[in-house]
Order: C-alpha cells, then structure tokens, then sequence
C-alpha cells in the first residue's frame, strides 16, 4: 500500500483517497462477499465501510497498517448488516441439484454445495477469520491484529469453521457413497 | 483422491468462486459521498518521537507515584471502616448508596447497568424478563415451544420471545417448556444438546466443560456455552426455563455469558406460572 497515498487522504485529499478506493475496492469487495455470501449485501458493506475508512482515516495513526486497520472496519460493517442477513435469512438452502452422472466433476459440484451450506451456518466472527485466512492470505497472527481479537481466538474460531465445514464435507461423501452403492 | 486432498480443493474453490470487481456504481456512490462527508477531527495527543533520557524517566516515574499517592489518600484516606469506596462501575446504577463500604467483589469493568432495562412479561411461558430499552421485541411467541421440534434452534421461531440488538447483531430469546416429573437438568441436557449443537452434535461430549452455575430468580441451573451461543437452563417444577444469547461467546467485550447473566437478574417467576396449554413431551 502506497504509504504517501494513505497520509494524503488521511489529510482530507479526495483525489488521493479516490486513488486509494480503486486500490483496495476490489479486495475489500472479495472479503465482504465471501463473508456474506451475497453480492448485493456486500456491495453495501463496502460502501458504508469505505465511507467510515474516509471518516476516520485521520485516527489512523500509523498509515502502514492501513490494511489491517481497513479490515478491521469492513469486518465490523459485515457483523453490523449481516445478522439481518443471518438472523432473517438463515434458512435459505441451496436446493439439492438432480444427479444425473457419476463424475467426478459432478462430484466436486455436490462437495461444494455441501461446504456452501455449511458456511452459510457459520457464525460471522468464524466466517470472518476463514476468509481473511483462506482468502486474504493473512498468517493468523495478522488476522487476529485486523479483527482485533487474540491469537487464540482467532485460532479456535478458524478452527470450529474448519471443522464445521469438514463435518459437513464428509456428511456429503458418505451420502453420496452410500447413494453409490444403492444405485450399483 | 482422497478425502483430504478433496476438502482441500472444495475450501479452495469455496473460497475462489466469483468475481472480485467491484461495481462501478459503489465506487461512484462512494466518491459522491465522500464529497459531502466531512472526516473526523484527531484530538488525539500526538506520539512522541524524541526518545526519552533515563534522567526524564527517573523523574516522570517519580511525578507519576507522586500523583497517584496523592490521589490514593484523597480516595482512601479519610474513609472509616473496612474496605473503604467501592470501586466504581462505569455502569454503576445511579440508586446504589454511594458512601456504603463493600465487601463483596469489585464490580468487572464490563458491568451490565439492568436499571435502565425494559421489563418484558410472558404470560404463555411464566416469566417477566428485562431487556435493554433500545433492543427490540422481535417475536412475541404465538405457540408453545416443543421438544424435538423447536430444539435446533431458529431465532425467527414463533414459539420463543425475542429481543435484539439495535444493530441486530445479537439476539436474546427465552421460553420454557413442561417436562416429565422426574425429569432432571442433566438429562434434559443430554437430550437437547445434539439438536442445540447441529450441525457438530459430537461436541455435545464436551458440553459438561463448557457448563457453569449459574442462578435466575433465586433458583440454580446452568450456563452452557455453545458454538454459536450461550444458553441458561432452569429446572423448576417440572418446568424447564432457557434465555438463550445468540452470538458466540467473545463476540463482545467480557464475553456474551455476562449480556446472559444480566438477562437472568431481571427475571422472575410469575406466581401463577404459565398461562394452561398442553404439556410438550419431555426428552427424556
């Protein structure tokens, strides 16, 4: 992150903090939407969190962790919206596709709705800290510092979401094992 | 391909699938309100950057323990008895007798304040419960609640009433339901948790370590810590009573066990109990 960019929006220059926008709204947006699992949703966590990051960029005090600091405050817009999401709509089910083939492509597709579902049924903190794990690259020690939270926390987080998912992974490969072996 | 290697490529696709762009309409609209948006003002004292010498530090040091004995004594100094000022809660409730000596233990810095807080009455379920005055009555429940059916737990269930947050970010529920004379708090438990539990029900064997005392109205029961929230049981003439929170435990400051305890200090038994409706079968 260009440090100089980051100093001269934190001194209230738009045109450098527009700079700044394009830089990180596309990895911001990935962070919110896989969090989320909404597009529509995390386009307007994004917004609300990149005019907060232009409100109190001048609290940053130090303009290299700016990154983090950005996580951090779209992380918060996420928990902040997406309980409606979670609390008025966690009973969407991706339906169950018709299986037409054995393949294992067929097979990679039934694993992933499987894991969709599944981290649909996460908690927010433990879908936060997979995605910026997992997706962002961040070590955990870098995500705990973005969010906040100890190490440790982060560390149990990102493990009951691990588990949760392979729970239900291994749920759908036995289903589909013993639905194999039905059809033989 | 094994199992292993195939978790790893679904995570991986999971965490791969669609597109990262970000509109330009978001963009635009950002860019248009951070024309009229002003930032905030840092009233911050700024860092220092020149290092200290060990002279200054000697003497910064000596200014420091000056100024907080003299402020100790102011505190302490002339109160009579044991104990001395309690230590002030950042919530403390503004009827609690200021100059009183307390014994007991010094109130957490994350205190919950119930004074303020709403009662809310539940003629179906027997109770009178507080919740804070900005949360919201969510879902006055229409039907009782029953065992199996309402046991994995849905927020947006009819059979419970709910409070939440002003941001909606957390969400308190409580409702009781009839058992089986006889029927113990342990074994209940051991009935409720796999479904409380999905989709993980095998952490149900862990369940006794994430359980502690807890106490609602003058009766004892338990706290119990699940992955997704905390929830409170009470076994009361054969009558089970749950305040469940739902947001996993350190998702605030002081953990979401103590938002849980401070539900049970506002509630009550009504003494007539629940309004006459059908007992739900126990699980036991």
């Amino acid at each position: 992150m260009d440090r100089d960019l980051v100093e001269r929006a934190r001194s209230g220059d738009q045109a450098a903090f527009a700079d700044l926008v394009h830089q990180v709204s596309d990895t911001l947006f990935g962070i919110a939407r896989r969090i989320l699992r909404d597009p529509g949703l995390a386009e307007d966590v994004l917004q609300d969190a990149l005019v907060t990051i232009w409100r109190k960029l001048p609290h940053l005090r130090e303009p290299d962790r700016f990154e983090a600091w950005a996580y951090r405050i779209l992380v918060n817009a996420c928990y902040a919206a997406a309980p409606r999401n979670r609390l008025w709509a966690s009973t969407v089910r991706i339906l169950p596709i018709d299986r037409a083939s054995d393949t294992d492509d067929f097979q990679a597709v039934s694993d992933r709705d499987e894991l969709e579902q599944a981290f649909r049924r996460l908690p927010l903190d433990q879908r936060a800290v997979f995605v910026l794990h997992h997706h962002a690259g961040l070590p955990l020690v870098a995500v705990a510092e973005a969010l906040g939270i100890p190490e440790g926390t982060a560390r149990s987080r990102l493990h009951y979401a691990t588990r949760a998912l392979r729970t239900a992974f291994e749920a759908s490969r036995a289903r589909d094992h013993l639905r194999e072996g039905r059809l033989a | 391909m094994n199992d292993d290697t195939a978790f790893e490529r679904a995570t991986r696709e999971l965490m791969e699938l669609g597109s990262d762009r970000t509109p330009g309409t978001t963009i635009d609209a950002v860019l248009l309100a951070v024309r009229t948006t002003p930032q905030e003002r840092d009233l911050r004292i700024p860092w220092r950057n020149a290092p200290m010498s060990n002279p200054m530090r000697l003497v910064a040091a000596i200014a420091i323990i000056v100024v907080a004995g003299v402020a100790a004594f102011n505190l302490f100094g002339s109160s009579p008895g044991v104990g001395g000022a309690s230590t002030p809660s950042p919530t403390a409730s503004p009827s609690a007798p200021a100059s009183s000596p307390s014994t007991g233990p010094t109130p957490s810095p994350y205190s919950i304040n119930t004074t303020t807080w709403t009662t809310y009455t539940s003629a179906r379920y027997g109770f009178s419960i507080g919740h804070p005055a900005d949360w919201f009555v969510h879902t006055t429940a229409t039907r009782d609640w029953t065992f199996p059916a309402d046991a994995t737990v849905d927020m947006k269930s009819t059979a419970l009433e709910t409070f939440v947050s002003p941001d909606s970010s957390i969400a308190a529920a409580a409702w009781s339901v009839a058992v089986q004379p006889g029927t113990t708090l342990d074994t209940w438990l051991q009935a409720y948790c796999p479904l409380a539990e999905s989709p993980a029900p095998s952490d149900c064997a862990t369940m006794p370590g994430r359980t502690v005392a807890a106490s609602m109205d003058g009766h004892a029961g338990s706290l119990v810590r699940f992955t997704e929230d905390t929830q409170a049981f009470f076994l009361v003439n054969d009558r089970i009573y749950v305040v469940a929170i739902w947001q996993s435990e350190d998702f605030i400051p002081g953990g979401v066990s103590r938002l849980l305890e401070a539900y049970l200090s506002t509630m009550h038994l009504l003494p007539g109990g629940p309004a006459p409706s059908g007992t739900s079968p126990s699980p036991s």
